[in-house]
Formats: C-alpha cells, sequence, structure tokens
C-alpha cells in the first residue's frame, strides 16, 4: 500500500472514530489525538494524546488490538496477532503503549492498531490507524540507475538509513526488470552512487510533532536499462539487508517485500526542427524529390530540366551543457553537430542546392522574460564551423552570431484546456538580425565567383503549427545579404513542410512523415538555386 | 491540498505537496489562470506549454521555490538535470520526480 495513503487511512481513522472530541479539542491538538509507528523491527508505539486522566484511572483498561493487513490476490486480509512484550505507561497526560507483534507473513502490506475502551469527557472512544513505518519507493529507472526515495518520520534516525543502504546497495540486491510480452531480465546494484546528506522535511506547524521526511538516494547498476520499452522493475533486497547487524534495529516490515517502479518512459516527439537545447543526438531521414533550378548555368547558360533525386538527411549532435546558469539567464554549448542533405546525382545545374554538408560548435546565451502571456525567450546564438557542398569543390570556414526571439504571445496552446498530447499549439521563432563572417576556401571548379572574405547579414522567421496528436505544419524563412558577391547579393531560403506523425514510438525514438516544399539556395551558395518538392521519412533517436 | 496544513485538516503533508504545489503555482502564474488544477497523474505540460523551453523554465523556478522550503538552495547541476531530463511531452507527476533528483543531487 502506498505510504502516503497509509498516512491518510491513519488520519481519516483518527477524524472518524474520535470525532466527538475532535470537535472539543483545539484544533492543533486534535491532529495528535491517536498515532501508531514501527520504532524497532515487530515493535510498535502506539499513543493516545486525548487527555487520559481524570477519565482513565488503570493503564490497562483500554483495550490494544493489531491487525497485520495481507495482501491476498487483487483483494486484502485482516487477521488479529498477538501482542507480546507490552508496555502501557502515561506520559504527559498521554497513554503510550509500546509491544511486539510476530514476524510478518510473507505477503505482508501493513499493521494497524486498534485501541478501545478510552474514556474520554463524553463516552469511551475507539481509536484505530495505520501504523506508520519506513519506506522505498523508486521514482525513476533509467540507464543504469534507480533512484530512489526513502520515506520516513522526522524522528528517524536518518544517519542508521543512509549507513543501511549504502551497506545494502554493496551487497548487490537484484533488479528484476519485467517488459511484458517482451520478457524478463535481471540486472545487479553495483552500489548507491549517491545518498543525500540530509532528508527533506515538511515544515512542521505549530503543535505537530511529526511530518514526513524523504532521504533520496541513487542504486547504479551493472547494465543499462531497456530504453523505449514500457515496463516495471522490483528491487528485491537479499535476506542479509534484514540482519540485525546490518538493519541497526530499523523498522523495515513495509520494505521486506521489495520495491517496485516503472521504467522511465516520456515518448519522444516527433518534430522537423532540431531543438534549442540538444537533447536529441542523432536525426535521419530519407527523401525522394522532385526539383528544377531556379537558374540557368552560369558557365553555358544551358536551361535547366526538372531532376528527380532520392536524398538522405542526417543530422548529428552531442548533447547540450548548461553552464552559468542564473535562473532566468544561462548558458549552453553543444560541441559538435553535422548537418547533412546529401543527394543523388553529380553536383550540376540540376542537383539540389540544398545537398549541403555543415559542422559546428554552438554556444546559446538564453534570457527569459516574464510578460502576462508566458515568457519571452531570446537566444544570442553563436556558431563557428565550416559549411561545404557535397563533393567538397568549396568549402566556408565561418562564425556567425544571431539574435532569436521566442515572443511568448505568439507562443501559446491554442486551447483552452486541451486534454495531454492533443493541445493545438503556436510556435514561432524570428530572427531579427545575424551576421556571418568568414574565409572561403575553393578546392575545385566554383560554379560561382566570390571573394574569400565572407560577410554576410542574416534574418530568419519560423512558424510552427501543432495539430496533434498526428499532424504538423511548419514554415520557415531564411536570407542573407552578401558582402563577397558581385551581384545577386540578395539569396533566400524558403521551406514548408507538413510532418504527420503515425504514433510516438518510444521514450527514445519518433517517426515522422514529411512533404515539404524547398525553394532557394543555403550556403556556401556554390551551386544554383532551386524549387523543389520532397516526400519523405525523419526519424530521431535521443540515446543510440 | 495546498501542501500547508491548516489545524482542522488531519491530512500530514509531505515533501511531494510542496513540490506539487510549487510546480502548480507556477504553471499558475505561466498561464495568467489563478484557477488551474494541474492533473498529476495523467497530466503533460504540453496541455499548457509549447515548447520544452517553456517546460523546462518553468520547472526550474518551481525547483528553486520547493528547495527553498527545504532550507536548500538549488544549484547549476540541479537546473542542468531540469534543463535536460524535462520536455513538452512529459508528464506533470514525472516533472516532480525531476525535481525531487534535482533537489537531491543539485541543490545545497
Amino acid at each position: 500500500m502506498n505510504p502516503r495513503m497509509i498516512l491518510r487511512l491513519a488520519t481519516l481513522a483518527q477524524l472518524i472514530v474520535p470525532l466527538t472530541l475532535i470537535l472539543m479539542e483545539s484544533p492543533a491538538r486534535s491532529q495528535e489525538l491517536f498515532s501508531a509507528k514501527m520504532i524497532a523491527p515487530q515493535r510498535i508505539e502506539a499513543e493516545v494524546s486525548a487527555p487520559f486522566g481524570p477519565y482513565n484511572t488503570n493503564v490497562d483498561a483500554p483495550e490494544i488490538s493489531v491487525f497485520e493487513i495481507i495482501n491476498s490476490g487483487q483483494t486484502t486480509k485482516t487477521v488479529e496477532r498477538p501482542l507480546s512484550h507490552v508496555n502501557k505507561q502515561v506520559t504527559n497526560n498521554h497513554l503510550v503503549v509500546t509491544f511486539d507483534v510476530p514476524a510478518a507473513n510473507k505477503d505482508f502490506d501493513h499493521y494497524e492498531v486498534q485501541v478501545r475502551n478510552y474514556k474520554t469527557a463524553d463516552d469511551p472512544l475507539t481509536f484505530r490507524g495505520a501504523v506508520y513505518s519506513i519506506t522505498v519507493s523508486i521514482t525513476s529507472a533509467s540507464d543504469k540507475k534507480l533512484s530512489l526515495i526513502i520515506r520516513g518520520l522526522n524522528t528517524t534516525d536518518w544517519q542508521r538509513i543512509r549507513k543501511w543502504i549504502a551497506e545494502v546497495a554493496a551487497s548487490g540486491p537484484t533488479v528484476t526488470v519485467d517488459l511484458g510480452a517482451a520478457g524478463t531480465r535481471t540486472l545487479k546494484v553495483t552500489n548507491a552512487s549517491y545518498i543525500e546528506m540530509r532528508p527533506d522535511c515538511f515544515p512542521l506547524e505549530l503543535g505537530q510533532r511529526y511530518g514526513e521526511c524523504i532521504l533520496g538516494a541513487n542504486l547504479a547498476l551493472d547494465d543499462r536499462l531497456p530504453v523505449g520499452i514500457p515496463g516495471t522493475v522490483k528491487l528485491s533486497f537479499p535476506a542479509t539487508a534484514f540482519d540485525p547487524q546490518l538493519a541497526d534495529n530499523l523498522p523495515l516490515e513495509l520494505v521486506k517485500n521489495g520495491v517496485t517502479g516503472k521504467i522511465s518512459i516520456t515518448p519522444l516527439g516527433a518534430a522537423q526542427d532540431r531543438d534549442p537545447i540538444r537533447t536529441n543526438v542523432i536525426e535521419a531521414g530519407g527523401s525522394f524529390n522532385t526539383s528544377i533550378k531556379l537558374d540557368a548555368d552560369p558557365a553555358t547558360n544551358k536551361k535547366p530540366d526538372r531532376e528527380n533525386q532520392a536524398t538522405a538527411d542526417l543530422r548529428l549532435a552531442s548533447k547540450s551543457v548548461t553552464f552559468a546558469d542564473k535562473t532566468r539567464s544561462f548558458w549552453t554549448w553543444t560541441a559538435a553537430q553535422l548537418d547533412a542533405q546529401v543527394s543523388s546525382g553529380k553536383i550540376t545545374i540540376d542537383s539540389l542546392s540544398t545537398n549541403t554538408l555543415r559542422g559546428f560548435t554552438q554556444i546559446q546565451h538564453v534570457r527569459a522574460i516574464e510578460r502576462k502571456e508566458g515568457i519571452d525567450f531570446f537566444r544570442f546564438v553563436g556558431e563557428g564551423g565550416a559549411a561545404a557542398d557535397r563533393d567538397l569543390r568549396v568549402i566556408e570556414y565561418t562564425g556567425l552570431g544571431d539574435l532569436r526571439y521566442n515572443p511568448a504571445i505568439l507562443n501559446r496552446v491554442l486551447d483552452r484546456d486541451p486534454l495531454p498530447d492533443h493541445a493545438k499549439r503556436i510556435i514561432v521563432e524570428l530572427t531579427p538580425f545575424g551576421f556571418e563572417v568568414g574565409h572561403r576556401q575553393v578546392r575545385r571548379d566554383p560554379l560561382f565567383a566570390s571573394d574569400d572574405f565572407i560577410r554576410r547579414f542574416r534574418a530568419a522567421a519560423k512558424l510552427q503549427l501543432d495539430l496533434p496528436p498526428h499532424f504538423q505544419f511548419a514554415i520557415e524563412n531564411r536570407c542573407w545579404w552578401r558582402g563577397e558577391v558581385e551581384k545577386d547579393r540578395f539569396r533566400n531560403y524558403f521551406t514548408t513542410s507538413f510532418t504527420i506523425v503515425p504514433g510516438k514510438l518510444s521514450t527514445n525514438s519518433s517517426l515522422g512523415i514529411v512533404l515539404s516544399y524547398d525553394r532557394g539556395s543555403l550556403p556556401p551558395f556554390s551551386t544554383p538555386r532551386e524549387s523543389a518538392f520532397k516526400i519523405g521519412l525523419r526519424f530521431r533517436r535521443k540515446e543510440w | 491540498m495546498d501542501g500547508q496544513p491548516n489545524g482542522n485538516d488531519l491530512t500530514l503533508g509531505t515533501p511531494e505537496d510542496v513540490m506539487r504545489d510549487a510546480l502548480q503555482s507556477r504553471v499558475r502564474v505561466f498561464r495568467h489562470d489563478p484557477a488551474l488544477v494541474l492533473d498529476f497523474d495523467n497530466g503533460q505540460f504540453n496541455q499548457h506549454m509549447v515548447s520544452d523551453d517553456q517546460a523546462r523554465q518553468v520547472t526550474v523556478e518551481a525547483t528553486e521555490t520547493a528547495a527553498a522550503e527545504f532550507g536548500k538552495t538549488l544549484q547549476t547541476a540541479g537546473r542542468q538535470i531540469v534543463r535536460t531530463s524535462i520536455t513538452v511531452d512529459t508528464g506533470y507527476g514525472d516533472a516532480i520526480g525531476v525535481m525531487r533528483q534535482a533537489i537531491v543531487e543539485g541543490a545545497v
């Protein structure tokens, strides 16, 4: 049973049973009427904080019972257990009872304690509630790591908990991975890769004695968890983990039967565009194109013919690193990125102008500004790298600087209260100003004459309309004013695409069918402009 | 619940409540909708936001608020955990786990 549920059951019992007392007591004290907690293995302390005297005179008059709730298939059964080593005393006019219970059943779920015939100003009352104890839950399971949360009361000795989890992790507990139809696997924990120094405790209000605390810990696994496949993990502790020496008298009954959790799986969305901060490291695609050049061959003045070609599209990137993060402003660095669009056929007047390769490193400074409509994002982007045509006839080594702006008023969800994955969204990015400088290296047969000193101004705008779950429409225009050429200084590249997303594949990959229309040319502008219609597939993968 | 216990509420507040409250409050401000209630079981950022940037920024700020409730200050490492883990398709329930991890591993 979920530990929060146990807390709620316990407090619900407090609420219902002694209702008359609650009405008489001050609100702060009413929270302390009854509590029961494991204080050591198989030892429970129950406390009734409704005034013991003058209504009760004998500590043996209230009847104490303990029940073990046992899982039985889809239901539970309740079995009363005998008490031993019972110690009853009155402390601060509260009845405090401690006692031992027998070893728990193998299908144990939780204990409940009942106190009957507790006299009050009005009638004798009955208290009943679940026994709170230490629990462990898995918050995330991915890659070679399990993230755990250990819960307990603020009165728990958390240094003992830290020592226990470290020693248990070193003893190599097993992790059973259940992938449903895909079968099961067994991994081993190698060590605790991280244990929080101190727990986070919910702040206590005046009059409260108990609150829940949580301590985080990460366990390292000896192999990777499956990526992109839904499934569950079960962390099973060896019997030695509960030896008195190792467990150090910690009440770990709720942990003995193991801990289950889900493999982390957030589907990766399909998209035509790259993420500004790269978490997707490979995007590959292929398309069939029909295109025609917009310019005649500069050498022969031959009129271009329509061409039908195939294009392979590959984009690779290392993951972005964030640094100097001051919440509303931060820097990111993506060490290496490659954009390649490689078409079949010779690069002549009839081949695709977007037949280009570009490798670069990118640094961004991002500023977020709160607006009434949301958050404006300003990106100051610097890139350095090389661009070339597919045959490496001409290579440009350039550095560029851009201002990219995502205005809050134009980046918004269009529906009022949409379902998850069904919100219609509009996304706009403007690049009002950018520049590019560098050096052009001619290796052979340039189609266009140009100065070797590259100097350009650039601007761009991009609009994307998401119509989930299956459609995405994007339109983008980029333009350059080129200082390195004598004529045709203005160049434009326009692209519009319609992406059909058959379904989300997994947390790690996505697939889209892309219909697009391109017009214009891209740096290094070493081939004629084109007008091309493409149909193809795009595959994205986060880890490979 | 609103995270903070009151005298008549017998339910103990938990650390998750602090993080849920922080995230819900931040999304309410982002959406300019003080009555917005997040579904932490099935809801996702893509119900209210359009980009990874927006989801990450909202979560970073909510994590800072939650960390402060625990007497901690979120560091760059914690912010990076959020910025590399959250996307617009992340569920609100999963985001609580990421916030928790950021506080555990990236706050002092």
